[in-house]
């Protein structure tokens, strides 16, 4: 069960911190009426790792793929 | 090789699916529910998965009839729930819908051996695999929906351009359905995202240069032919993935639609 908690804590926080910042967001999205920006940028992040996983899979740790990502999120938007 | 009987399958399956998607989709653009036609095809995916998850193939009436009852449900719901609060858009709802099939797909493929091969299936579809008696159900089936739009014309076009409709909750109700049945023939075909294209893109293309229905139509219908065989060849030429190549040609002929927009003078 403490296994099962402690394995669990980290990602609960997570959520927690996710929850707060998007919670936020969210209303502004609402507001604008633009619903599926996130589901949008969320797909082109996901492109930006693809690429970076393609081009730099020797080097690659957790950090170094979020340079690719927001550039392509930049370049696209 | 290009006029193999192959290559005629494929030209008039896309011939087809264009003209009632286009029409389709000049309703939902001027509606502003761009995203409702997404909801109902990742449902109709949804269909297609628990009917595999119990035993019943893709492409079959059994799995046919399971697609259409998790479709008809995503009708039922965008038709009833409308937010009162301005808030809370409407498009907001049909977000939701979506995220909760796709996740539901997720849930059940994630039971099943295999599984993520399905979720994959259903989102890029098999176009290329299309049979003659596959293409002769769907042109049958889409040309009773064509009769049946034409003959309510009135009505359903009355309901997208605002008028007063009698009955007006029944009308919008047939229309998610026809939106419904679409969907759930073409999604074992072509696939979550290129359904989701054949619908959105030519139709957004004809809106962007004309007001009228039948020039919309028109502009739309012949756009997304020439993007879907630039697709098509483009494909068979460079050995692509036939499913996301029309995907691609759509979304270049869109891109290069909005540049011409900019470039010339005021909608007629």
């Amino acid at each position: 069960m403490w296994e099962a908690v402690q394995f669990l804590f980290p990602s609960f926080i997570a959520c927690l911190t996710i929850l707060g910042i998007l919670g936020y967001l969210g209303i502004h999205v609402l507001e604008r009426e633009i619903i599926f920006i996130d589901i949008t940028l969320a797909q082109i992040a996901a492109t930006g790792s693809t690429l970076a996983f393609i081009l730099f899979r020797q080097q690659l740790t957790e950090e170094n793929t979020y340079i690719p990502r927001l550039f392509l999120q930049f370049v696209l938007l | 090789m290009i006029f193999s009987p192959f290559f005629l399958i494929q030209v008039l399956l896309l011939a087809v699916i264009l003209s009632v998607h286009t029409y389709l989709g000049l309703h939902i653009i001027r509606r502003g529910l761009i995203f409702s036609d997404l909801a109902l095809d990742q449902l109709a995916a949804f269909g297609v998965i628990v009917g595999i998850g119990i035993g019943l193939e893709g492409g079959t009436t059994g799995s046919y009839i399971v697609s259409f009852l998790a479709t008809f449900l995503g009708a039922v719901l965008l038709a009833v729930v409308k937010p009162k609060s301005k808030h809370i858009p409407r498009e907001a709802v049909i977000g939701i819908i979506y995220c909760l099939a796709l996740v539901a797909c997720l849930m059940v493929s994630d039971k099943m051996t295999g599984g993520m091969s399905y979720v994959t299936q259903t989102l890029s579809g098999s176009m290329l695999w299309v049979t003659w008696s596959l293409v002769l159900v769907t042109v049958a089936a889409y040309i009773l929906l064509s009769v049946f739009h034409y003959k309510y014309r009135e009505k359903i076009i009355g309901i997208t351009d605002k008028k007063n409709v009698e009955h007006e909750n029944f009308w919008d109700f047939m229309f998610f359905l026809t939106q419904g049945i679409i969907t759930v023939l073409i999604v074992p075909i072509a696939g979550v995202l290129l359904a989701y294209s054949f619908l959105m893109i030519p139709a957004a293309i004809g809106v962007l240069f004309t007001r009228g229905w039948s020039q919309g139509l028109l502009i739309g219908w012949t756009t997304g032919f020439v993007a879907s065989l630039t697709g098509l060849l483009f494909s068979y030429f460079f050995r692509l993935p036939y499913g996301p190549c029309l995907v691609l040609a759509l979304g270049a002929f869109f891109f290069g639609a909005l540049i011409l927009r900019i470039l010339l003078p005021e909608k007629v």
